[in-house]
């Protein structure tokens, strides 16, 4: 049921960003896993349109927070003000708050509120003065981030990539669907409806990890982590955490595609998303021709 | 030839080890040559050895030299020359230390190891048993330790290099069987290979007999020779093993007369005729003797011998040999066991009757009395005889010793004596008493060994016996069973164990004879082992040191090979034993992969399948992927390898445990088959040929002739393009051709072959499909039935995005093309 | 998996030269068997002749199905030694005993075990600037007894090494910020007054009063001051055109190779000015890597 489910939600996002389903696919897989996307694009290629759709169709409550240099970290978790009337400090909830968060052009806003934001992704809390106070479940990031190009940013350190299950950009459409893009007069179709009720994506969360990993995958997965260590191309490998999520990933691509259990073609399709952004190159290169690299040189059988 | 890899130093246990390796060698040295070549070998032994331990370096080229010359000197003084095979190893052992003296590379030890392996092989030509051949394979395993030790650039422990030498050498074993049992043993002789040596005369049966020297014998326990008959072996006491036979007599020792050339030219003209032998008995015992080394020129047979393989019978039956071999050698013997042997040939009586002592006093009186009693041969026989039983004579070893007379002595005084003083005071006797008689001497019984099941005939065995010429017959009589029943029937070594326990002073009531015979616990034990070690040294004797060309023959006949060219067979049997066995060793060998699973090997061999018809899944290809590629390669087989890819990612990859054995089988019946595109299913009849339409302006069509070319443009086919290769049917027409009708008529011509039994080559569709979408229309494609062009088109349409696979093959299908067999390879294709 | 798997046409056995003393050996005992028609030395003869077959095909065995990969190596300067690392593998189930890599002459001693993996590091010496090739390799053994010699077909790794310029330093360097009064620049100018957040420390007097974190007073009543790591704001244009003339390419090059080294190390941004193509001002670890790898390839 839910499968199906699944289904119309793909197809009604494609309708909604034209001409990119594995876009669509993979920020729909990206959720699944409990991981947070990070869109690398230049503006106006319909980031935005894609995080609202996703966060709306799968019924989840939608915030969006554009950074900019000066916004704080208060001003994204919140703060605790003094209440007169109790004479208390009382915490006051910022955007952070909710189900699925757009945090746009996060590369302009300074690394203290970056950072913030990226603890919070990390803990599925925030500390507030000593004070543990847990996020909605499920906690879904969409940060998005101008390609490095472009001045006056500060580009998310190397390191902190790593708390992004994936990093994908969407590219420019194809001539045809800009065309229809750009045909369709009525602008942007926002009179979607959610397709999952509330509580039911925790359940299909629940249900991408009972998708079977077996040996064999392990086997392959692991070999892969332990060559991008051993090959002396990156500055360091993949973190035991990257092997995680990346698995957790194809887990929730086999269940999209409604499969019971992962192939390694689920794998090998998500390196470039889910491992490449996590991994540099000593020498500067691209990193994701590397990983090609050794997924090529890593027999499956 | 890349440059070989540095030379490592060898430690200074590997040295030491090597040492006490070469050491062995140069005292084993002592058992063969002179002691002082031997000593000269271990003072350059001591010298360098403590050159080792002291850590010091080589001593100067002089001393080297010095050492060379004086080695030199040495064997020419002790040896007379360099010819000989004692000079020959004492050169080599030299040799070997000198070489050690100088060693300082690795290549030096490496030869030194060469040298010791054929110091241990040539000292079989000087010790030919079990025992040499376990210690000469104890050094060689040492050796071969030795050789892994030195080539390996890393330490390698003893333990382990043992251990690994065993390994080598049990590998090698089979082959060396192999070779040594099928190598063709042709005669050669090699000029410089030092010539044999004159063996020391070995002979322990002397030819003559003297009183108190025989005796001696009895403490030799040296093994004479071996004898496995062929049905059960006869009671010990009828074990008369002739050797010899002394006529001879001068002062109570007898001599044997070594047969004149003559008299052996006419015994080897004689036969004696089986009649002649035989003694109620049909057939004669048969049997095979394998002899140790002897120098006796005597062969020693059952009595009594017919016609004898080895050797000439001579007229007194003993078999005599004109050359005598070196080491050990065999024969087969037929015997008619008998105590008589009627003579058809006349005898020297006077010869048999003389005598050079004359009887003393006491005999002459003894003489006398049995005269007066009777004058008939038998009885006299019969008188003698009781005379020795019934005087309280006695069997042993350690007789008194006869002085003056004596016959004399030992008939009245001493009345002890060896086998030898029966036979020879009872020959005498008979010979005085007028009845022509001599002494036979040979073995008596021997030791059976239960294990190997043959006899064991020892020098202590030997024997002398009498024999009397009565009625113009040999009438064996043995006067030493009058004094001792035991040797007869029991045999020397029942007699020596009770002679041993002093039990012939005490009675003889037989205990140490029953535990003799019938040995019980720890004795029984030691006794089997001694008859295993006995029976494992009667093998290597029988197999491994007489096997000669003769026994190769016999093998081969054995085997069912009777070919008159004994070396071509052999030869053949040999190259085709060692190439297989190398083949298996080989295949052994081998490094295996590591272990797969069941599953993955059937996918091996799956993608095996693929391999000879060009198509590779590429390492990083997941089972799927490659299903997938393989498909549209083979569309016609599209079902049958997605189900097995399928089911193969199912069982890898999938939750439930599917069935291996299934999919096994699956891949086991899965073919190929490379005419997949030959589109048999449809017969190009009549109908056939005509064009279908799949979509309004394009048509597919079966083979086209040159009478459809202008049919087809009046039809209004603007554009022909063919998919079928040129060439695949006798007839057929060319596409240069077709191309010429076509643009005769107005048409355009596009020939995009694909060929059958070859993957699809992935440009082929796109090809086709521009070729379409630029042709003018309408357009008619072609193949051999249609069902190509059908494909190719669905291929292209469905990657476009036009049609779904199963509009495809619908519309196929309406055409009458069976295109169903693709669909997996279409549904591929959409997605 | 391996680049190059050695398979039976890639390999080659002969007898070395112990090897064909061996078989002098042979012979001589050969011939002492023939002529004194002794059985046991032929036994013996066939003994040893038979460990040599066997002990061939152990050399031929220890070497065969062993894998080979390059693996990427690092950059390194004119004059530095280049490491091209090669693994070794042994996929199969049996030890390989005693085999040797063999590249230029140099010699490494390989015992392999069971399913293992081992990485050689080949050392070769820079010449040039640019991509350096590995020389070829073959493997070799004389396991067990050294009187076979294995090697294979010469295997060319893959991989090969990028040798940036020597640095020189020959010309004094360009003038800091001298692009600063270039207005065309501005734009891409990083933000100099970016400060990194990089910890707490407690308060010192001196600190900035807009460093102070106030909550943490209104917290824990102490003084609390933000740290901030300051980027360098210098920058710096390294141009081929601002080196004299007279100075040959390959000076030139070792020359813009020393100012890109010093410019990294005092993490300065700058930019690279060839004749060709500029390589626009940036810092970091990427920037420096493209700028050199772009005076290796110079030509």
């Amino acid at each position: 049921m839910s499968e199906r489910k699944i289904d119309s939600l793909l197809d009604q996002l494609n309708e909604i960003i034209l001409g990119n389903p594995l876009a669509t696919k993979l920020s729909a897989i990206c959720l699944l896993a409990r991981g947070h996307l990070l869109i690398e694009d230049i503006p106006g290629v319909g980031k935005t349109t894609l995080s609202h759709a996703l966060a709306t169709l799968f019924g989840l409550p939608f915030k969006r927070v554009q950074f900019t240099s000066d916004l704080l970290p208060t001003d994204i978790i919140g703060m605790t003000i003094y209440d007169v009337d109790t004479k208390k400090f009382k915490f006051k909830k910022g955007p952070m708050f909710t189900s699925t968060l757009l945090a746009d052009e996060i590369n302009r806003a300074t690394p203290k509120t970056q950072s913030a934001l990226l603890q919070a992704m990390e803990e599925q809390q925030v500390s507030i003065e000593g004070q543990q106070i847990a996020l909605p479940d499920p906690f879904f990031v969409i940060a998005t981030q101008n390609p490095l190009e472009q001045s006056g940013t500060f580009p998310l350190p190397e390191s902190q990539l790593d708390r992004f299950l994936m990093r994908i950009s969407l590219g420019y459409p194809d001539s045809e669907f800009e065309r229809q893009l750009l045909k369709n007069e009525h602008g942007k179709n926002t009179d979607y409806q959610s397709v999952f009720e509330p509580g039911e994506v925790t359940q299909l969360i629940a249900q991408v990890g009972e998708v079977h990993v077996s040996d064999a995958i392990i086997d392959y997965l692991q070999s892969l982590l332990a060559q991008t260590r051993s090959s002396g191309q990156f500055v360091n490998g993949l973190s035991p955490r990257a092997g995680l999520q990346w698995l957790q990933a194809a887990r929730a691509l086999a269940f999209i595609e409604r499969r019971d259990s992962v192939m390694p073609e689920d794998i090998k399709l998500l390196a470039q998303y889910t491992a490449a952004h996590r991994l540099h190159c000593n020498d500067g290169s691209d990193a994701s021709t590397a990983l090609n690299t050794i997924i090529d040189q890593t027999e499956i059988l | 030839m890349p440059t070989p890899p540095p030379a490592h130093a060898l430690g200074r246990r590997t040295l030491l080890l090597l040492s006490s390796t070469i050491l062995v060698a140069v005292l084993a040295h002592y058992a063969i040559a002179s002691p002082y070549i031997a000593s000269l070998a271990l003072l350059v032994w001591c010298l360098k050895t403590g050159l080792i331990i002291t850590n010091k370096k080589n001593p100067p080229i002089i001393v080297i030299m010095l050492f060379t010359v004086l080695s030199i000197l040495m064997i020419l003084w002790f040896y007379g020359g360099w010819n000989g095979q004692k000079a020959g190893i004492s050169f080599l052992v030299l040799l070997v230390t000198l070489k050690f003296l100088e060693s300082a590379t690795l290549r030096d030890y490496f030869v030194i190891c060469l040298l010791l392996l054929f110091v241990a092989s040539a000292s079989f030509l000087f010790h030919n048993t079990l025992t040499t051949i376990l210690i000469v394979s104890a050094f060689v395993v040492v050796v071969l330790a030795l050789l892994f030790i030195i080539s390996s650039p890393t330490k390698l422990p003893f333990s382990a290099s043992i251990k690994q030498s065993f390994n080598l050498i049990a590998r090698a074993l089979p082959l060396a069987v192999l070779l040594f049992f099928l190598f063709p043993r042709i005669q050669g002789n090699f000029g410089f290979i030092p010539s044999q040596d004159r063996l020391d005369s070995n002979r322990e049966l002397s030819n003559s007999l003297v009183a108190g020297e025989f005796a001696n014998q009895a403490f030799n326990d040296r093994l004479a020779f071996r004898a496995e008959f062929d049905g059960s072996p006869p009671v010990k006491s009828r074990l008369y093993w002739r050797s010899k036979v002394m006529t001879e007599e001068s002062f109570f020792s007898w001599k044997v007369q070594a047969p004149s050339a003559t008299e052996l030219r006419l015994a080897k003209l004689r036969k004696r005729s089986p009649n002649e032998l035989r003694n109620n008995q049909q057939e004669p015992i048969r049997y095979s003797i394998v002899h140790e080394n002897s120098a006796d020129q005597y062969l020693p047979y059952l009595d009594y011998a017919y016609a004898p393989e080895v050797g000439i019978q001579l007229d007194d039956h003993s078999v005599f040999k004109d050359q005598t071999t070196n080491g050990i050698f065999a024969y087969r013997g037929a015997s008619y066991d008998s105590p008589t042997v009627v003579e058809g040939l006349p005898i020297n009586r006077a010869k048999l009757l003389t005598t050079r002592s004359t009887p003393k006093a006491r005999t002459s009186a003894l003489l006398g009395k049995w005269r007066r009693e009777t004058r008939d041969p038998r009885q006299l026989v019969q008188l003698a005889f009781d005379y020795f039983k019934n005087n309280d004579f006695e069997y042993t070893l350690d007789p008194a010793e006869l002085i003056e007379n004596p016959l004399d002595e030992f008939l009245f005084d001493t009345r002890e004596g060896y086998c030898e003083h029966y036979a020879s005071a009872f020959t005498t006797l008979m010979r005085w008493q007028g009845v022509p008689a001599r002494i036979v001497v040979g073995y008596l019984g021997g030791e059976t060994n239960s294990v190997g099941n043959f006899v064991e005939v020892k020098y202590l065995d030997a024997h002398a016996w009498s024999e009397v010429w009565i009625d113009g017959a040999w009438h064996r009589v043995d006067p030493t069973a009058a004094a001792n029943q035991t040797r007869i029937e029991h045999g020397m070594e029942a007699f020596l164990n009770i002679w041993e326990q002093g039990e012939l002073a005490n009675g003889r009531d037989g205990t140490a004879l029953a535990d003799f015979l019938d040995p019980s616990g720890l004795r029984r034990a030691l006794n089997t082992i001694k008859q295993s070690w006995g029976n494992l040294g009667y093998q290597w004797n029988k197999w491994v040191v007489n096997y000669d060309f003769n026994a190769q023959k016999e093998l081969l006949a054995q085997l069912g090979f009777e070919s008159r060219n004994t070396v071509y067979t052999l030869v053949i049997l040999m190259s085709v034993g060692l190439l297989s066995m190398m083949l298996f060793y080989f295949w052994q060998l081998i490094p295996k992969a590591a272990r797969l699973g069941e599953s993955q090997q059937a996918f091996l061999r799956f993608l095996q399948k693929f391999k000879r018809h060009d198509l590779f899944k590429s390492l990083s290809e997941s089972p799927n992927e490659f299903g997938v590629r393989a498909a549209i390669a083979f569309p016609e087989q599209a079902l049958e390898i997605r189900d097995i890819t399928d089911r193969y990612s199912q069982i890898r990859y999938g939750k439930e445990n599917s069935n291996i054995d299934s999919f096994k089988s699956a891949v086991k019946q899965f073919k190929l088959k490379p005419t997949k595109y030959k589109d048999q299913s449809i017969e190009p009849d009549a109908e056939n040929k005509k064009m279908k339409n799949i979509t309004d302006d394009f048509y597919v069509a079966g083979q086209l002739t040159e009478n459809d070319f202008p049919e087809l443009a009046k039809s209004g086919i603007k554009t022909i393009i063919n998919n079928r290769p040129d060439g695949e049917e006798a007839g057929q027409l060319e596409s240069s051709e077709a191309r010429q009708l076509a643009e005769k008529h107005g048409m355009d011509y596009h020939y995009l072959p694909m060929v059958g039994g070859q993957p699809l080559p992935p440009m082929l569709v796109d090809d086709f499909k521009s070729t379409l979408d630029e042709s003018q229309r309408p357009v008619l494609a072609h193949c051999r039935s249609g069902w190509r062009s059908s494909f190719l088109w669905s291929m292209g349409q469905i990657a476009a995005g036009n049609i779904s696979a199963d509009d495809a093959i619908k519309a196929a299908g309406n055409a009458g093309i069976p295109l169903e067999q693709a669909r997996a390879t279409l549904e591929a294709q959409q997605s | 998996m391996p680049e190059f798997t050695i398979g039976r046409r890639e390999l080659y056995i002969l007898p070395t030269r112990i090897g064909w003393y061996f078989t002098l050996i042979l012979i001589a005992l050969f011939a002492i068997a023939v002529k004194f028609d002794n059985q046991a030395a032929f036994m013996m003869l066939f003994i040893l002749a038979s460990i040599s077959m066997v002990a061939m095909l152990y050399t031929h065995n220890n070497v065969i199905g062993i894998g080979l990969s390059s693996r990427p190596s690092h950059s390194v300067f004119l004059g530095e030694t280049a490491l091209f690392p090669i693994r070794v593998h042994n996929q199969s189930q049996t030890k390989r005993n005693s085999v040797w890599l063999v590249c230029d002459g140099f010699h490494q001693l390989l015992e392999l075990p069971e399913t293992v993996e081992k990485e050689v590091e080949l050392e070769l010496p820079t010449v040039r600037r640019g991509y350096l090739n590995c020389s070829p390799i073959t493997l070799t053994s004389h396991y067990p007894i050294g009187v076979f010699f294995c090697w294979t077909k010469r295997y060319m790794p893959s991989q090969r090494c990028l040798v940036y310029p020597q640095a020189l330093d020959l010309v004094p360097r360009p003038m800091i910020d001298d692009f600063s009064s270039d207005n065309e620049h501005e734009a891409t100018k990083p933000n100099v007054s970016a400060e990194d957040y990089s910890g707490m420390k407690p308060y010192q007097p001196g600190d900035r009063l807009r460093d102070i974190h106030w909550p943490s007073l209104a917290k824990s009543q102490k003084l609390v001051t933000i740290q901030h790591e300051t980027h360098s704001s210098t920058a710096v244009n390294l141009s081929w055109f601002s080196l004299p003339k007279s100075l040959s390419t390959e000076d030139k090059l070792s020359q813009l190779c020393f100012w890109v080294i010093d410019a990294q190390k005092q993490q300065m941004s700058f930019q690279l000015e060839m004749p060709n193509h500029t390589i626009e001002y940036d810092q970091g670890n990427t920037h420096f890597h493209k700028c050199l790898t772009v005076l290796a390839l110079w030509d």
